[in-house]
């Protein structure tokens, strides 16, 4: 990736510009990018609900 | 009951000083998921269900004392990343302690999720999530927070800047080498 293409992805990343400002390999970085925080961030739902269930009973 | 919807913060933190049960409900289903993903940055998968559990007894503990100098999003993300820091610290003890050799249990963590989430069943085709394990976990813990902060939950570059208790030019400075280093990780995993 040229200088010109990482700026214009930390652009894209700071909302300077919109996904269809990107070019083709910047969009599927991005689109990698997101995929692949949101995955590693993500919640386990039975860990939220017993953890709700848990503070709720010692109210 | 209060409809407690579509409250604001003052309104929300006022029910919770009473001990309003639904404005618990409320609290928990918007910032549990959000406080999870912090944890995830500190503390091991056996134990996010304990350190989860830590937070919501300290915002239901400290919100007496709240007084709104803070948004309390902020208030609730700082008190996540503390807990988080706390247990961090408390496993680099553990690497500083010598091996107790004639212990019998074994110390094995657990790496991998402790359940099946329908996230990762839904993660591209091309990417398992062991791969994206490896590549997250090469970033350090500041790193992942500030990306998490930011590029999932859209804060504000001033508000990171009093969660994470840095100076705003050290948060930019920060999130922009995080970001260049995950995006070479990508790049140098071949996914593209």
């Amino acid at each position: 990736m040229n200088n010109t293409d990482e700026q214009m992805w930390f652009d894209f990343l700071d909302g300077k510009l919109k996904e269809s400002q990107l070019d083709e390999h910047c969009r599927k970085l991005a689109n990698l990018y997101y995929q692949l925080i949101n995955c590693y961030f993500s919640c386990e739902k039975s860990i939220l609900e017993n953890v709700k269930l848990k503070i709720a009973s010692q109210e | 009951m209060m409809e407690l919807i579509f409250l604001t913060d003052e309104k929300l933190v006022e029910a919770l000083k009473k001990g309003d049960q639904n404005a618990f409900k409320i609290l928990y289903d918007e910032y549990a998921p959000k406080i999870y993903g912090i944890l995830k940055n500190y503390v091991r998968p056996n134990e996010l269900e304990d350190a989860l559990q830590e937070v919501f007894v300290r915002i239901l503990k400290g919100i007496n004392n709240f007084e709104g100098r803070s948004k309390l999003s902020t208030w609730i993300y700082r008190i996540a990343v503390n807990v988080g820091k706390d247990y961090s610290r408390n496993y680099s003890k553990e690497i500083e302690r010598p091996m107790d050799l004639d212990s019998e249990e074994p110390e094995t963590y657990n790496v991998q999720p402790v359940s099946d989430t329908n996230v990762k069943k839904e993660v591209f085709n091309e990417l398992s999530y062991e791969m994206i394990l490896e590549i997250m976990e090469q970033l350090d813990e500041d790193e992942r927070l500030l990306i998490k902060l930011r590029d999932i939950d859209g804060l504000s570059y001033n508000e990171i800047a009093e969660i994470a208790d840095l100076p705003l030019g050290t948060v930019k400075s920060k999130l922009h080498y995080a970001r260049k280093k995950l995006k070479k990780l990508i790049e140098e995993a071949n996914l593209i």
